[in-house]
């Protein structure tokens, strides 16, 4: 299993740094893997109108693991991908959708603000785009100063079906062109440039669309948003202690009842269960990442009683933490 | 008959001007044609990277000549011209003058701001166009190409007696469609019209590196490209019908059918029944993917009346069925796997 970390901004950096832990070098933008995690490429662009990106292009003989870690910078990645795969997820801020097998063909947004976690076994083909994109660019390309409260929207939302857009023909077909062998000459940048900017465009414009749907569905604010993101955070920042929901209605000085409902209305489930949902997420992973003890994670998650821990793990995955914990170490 | 005089090759202020002259103003970046000169609108924006495009919708009633004096530091001009002519169009660069004739002008050309420059259009024109202006250090950022390269230099050098014209095909109208069509209300407005201006440009200048050694581009009389134009023209007018024979169009434009089919391939890479055919499969495509229109529905719009005729067509040019193009996903695992 390969495991890359990284927090820095700029993709050519990180591309070093990768490099460095594959202990090869990065050539006029290009890195070529050894074999091992994987065979093929990742190439480095920064394009005439100042996008920082990547075209993707690997099969992988390894699992890996890519994690880029949250930072307070107000930055946004882009993501562009078809994978193959037999086991692949993405989990953001720690929420992991269910793992796709087959092809996931999918693109979306995730912010700088959030956790980004990417997993796919051995033997999947991941082949893609990624580009960072700031809020001044986004203002001054996109025209998006209204779409300031439409991304706001969109990056709270953390359920799949909204978050994730599947990918449609013309963006498939611009990211094959992309994944061509590059056209020579003067011209290449400009190609490039253009058909990311195409992707970029079918994608905010979707959005724009389905967020305005949304706003009609669910009428929130900005400043609401920006509130039960606070609560959100505030859930989430000791996971051995859920706070009470009068204690979160006082923070943000709202009242309880719709709370409860906007929070829903943007997370898809209660505080509470929310709450729970990634305290077992957690525990998940302490036990088959970290290795450690049912005991050790029950304690460390709140629970003094160990059958307590175990029913509401089971309540999440169906499955007691101890006959998981045997599975990962199988 | 109106005379408009500019001395900028910005085009917003050159629009501001213009406005201005016909007694009105402008109102969001878009100058509409008071009435009694005509219909429609010219609109000037400046795009986020840098570029200054002017996108013109208009059928003049009204006789137009339009100046605009040299510039020093020179700017590059890139203009998408369909003008539908009444009795003539001129076009004189500095001291050369060129005359295009009815019905039709329809072609991509590449200017600079060096020379006086005027167009003179007599009444009853319409004018579908999008022109760009950019400077050498633009060029050279983001096309990778030097203002002062031998090449560009070559060309603007040949001007107006040999003027090169890049003949637009249904790629460059789909394009130009696209951004003039554009709804300015949509949030990314200014997405789609950057994209398409900078698909516009791509393909006008990789098709001329692409020919770098072969100036002037065609070796045919100018008058034939023309009359091409109007023969593309044609062609593509109605695609609810099925494409005019060979002879049909032979008659019609009084040449003979091998120069027709000669020439025709010289301007525009293919053969008449090949490029109809392409530009028909582009526009069921297209259809088919606005999710509003069955196969069946498609088919009929292109003039097939038998759907398995259609679905064969439609497979020979994209290598799957239409039936699949909403299922592509599915499509993709199973080539990219069986690539392996």
């Amino acid at each position: 299993m390969f495991e890359f970390k990284f927090n820095i901004r700029q993709l050519d950096l990180a591309l070093i740094q990768l490099a460095e832990e594959l202990k090869t070098t990065v050539t006029d933008g290009e890195l070529i893997f050894p074999g091992d995690p994987a065979t093929g490429y990742i190439r480095h662009f920064l394009l005439p109108n100042d996008l920082d990106t990547i075209i993707i292009d690997l099969s992988l003989t390894d699992g890996m693991w890519i994690n880029r870690q949250k930072t307070d910078l107000e930055y946004y990645v882009f993501i562009c991908e078809e994978i193959i795969s037999d086991h692949t997820y993405a989990k953001i801020d720690g929420v992991k959708p269910e793992p796709s097998t087959g092809l996931a063909a999918n693109v979306y947004l995730v912010s700088f603000l959030s956790d980004l976690r990417q997993y796919a076994s051995a033997g999947s083909t991941v082949r893609g785009i990624r580009v960072i994109l700031s809020p001044e660019w986004l203002a001054s390309y996109l025209h998006v100063s209204e779409l300031d409260e439409v991304l706001q929207r969109y990056l709270a939302l953390k359920s799949k079906s909204v978050h994730v857009r599947e990918m449609d023909y013309e963006t498939h077909r611009l990211l094959e062109e992309l994944l061509r062998p590059p056209v020579e000459g003067p011209l290449r940048n400009a190609y490039l440039e253009n058909r990311i900017m195409m992707i970029l465009e079918i994608f905010f414009s979707w959005l724009s669309q389905q967020m305005s749907v949304l706003s009609m569905t669910v009428k929130m604010t900005k400043d609401d948003i920006a509130r039960i993101i606070q609560v959100e955070k505030a859930l989430l920042s000791d996971l051995s202690r859920a706070p009470s929901i009068t204690d979160l209605s006082k923070l943000i000085a709202v009242s309880a009842s719709k709370l409860k409902k906007q929070f829903r209305d943007m997370y898809g489930l209660p505080p509470y269960e929310y709450f729970q949902q990634q305290r077992m997420q957690k525990a998940k992973e302490m036990l088959m990442v970290d290795q450690l003890t049912v005991k050790q994670v029950g304690n460390s998650l709140g629970y003094s009683n160990l059958s307590n821990f175990t029913l509401a793990f089971r309540k999440v995955f169906n499955e007691n933490p101890g006959e998981m914990k045997k599975k990962s170490i199988k | 008959m109106i005379v408009f005089q500019t001395d900028h090759p910005d085009f917003h202020i050159s629009l501001k001007k213009f406005a201005s002259a016909l007694g009105t103003s402008l109102s969001h970046d878009t100058l509409h044609l008071p009435q009694h000169y005509g219909n429609g609108y010219l609109r000037a924006l400046r795009m986020p990277n840098g570029l200054s495009v002017c996108i013109i919708d208009v059928a003049a009633e009204t006789a137009m000549e339009l100046h605009r004096s040299a510039v020093e530091p020179y700017f590059f001009v890139l203009s998408f011209d369909e003008i539908y002519i009444k009795k003539t169009a001129v076009h004189i660069i500095g001291n050369e003058k060129t005359e295009h004739f009815p019905p039709l002008f329809s072609a991509a050309f590449l200017n600079s701001t060096m020379f006086h420059d005027t167009a003179i259009l007599t009444e009853g024109c319409t004018v579908y166009s999008v022109k760009i202006i950019f400077d050498g250090k633009w060029m050279q950022r983001y096309l990778g190409i030097d203002g002062e390269d031998k090449l560009v230099k070559r060309y603007l050098a040949l001007r107006t007696k040999k003027l090169l014209l890049e003949p637009l095909d249904g790629t460059y109208r789909n394009h130009m469609d696209e951004l003039i069509s554009a709804d300015i209300n949509n949030p990314v407005y200014f997405a789609i019209i950057e994209n398409r201006v900078m698909l516009l440009i791509e393909r006008f200048f990789s098709r001329l590196l692409k020919r770098a050694g072969k100036l002037p581009l065609y070796r045919i009389e100018q008058s034939d490209i023309y009359k091409m134009m109007t023969v593309e023209a044609e062609l593509t007018r109605d695609f609810s019908s099925p494409a005019p024979t060979i002879e049909a169009l032979s008659d019609k434009f009084d040449i003979s059918v091998s120069k027709l089919k000669r020439q025709f391939r010289q301007v525009y890479g293919s053969s008449v029944y090949d490029y109809f055919q392409q530009l028909r499969m582009e526009k069921a495509k297209k259809l088919l993917l606005t999710g509003h229109y069955t196969i069946k529905e498609v088919g009929y719009q292109m003039a097939y009346h038998n759907i398995s005729n259609f679905s064969r067509a439609f497979k020979k040019a994209y290598q799957f069925l239409p039936s699949e193009l909403q299922n592509f996903r599915k499509k993709t695992a199973v080539r990219i796997i069986s690539d392996d």
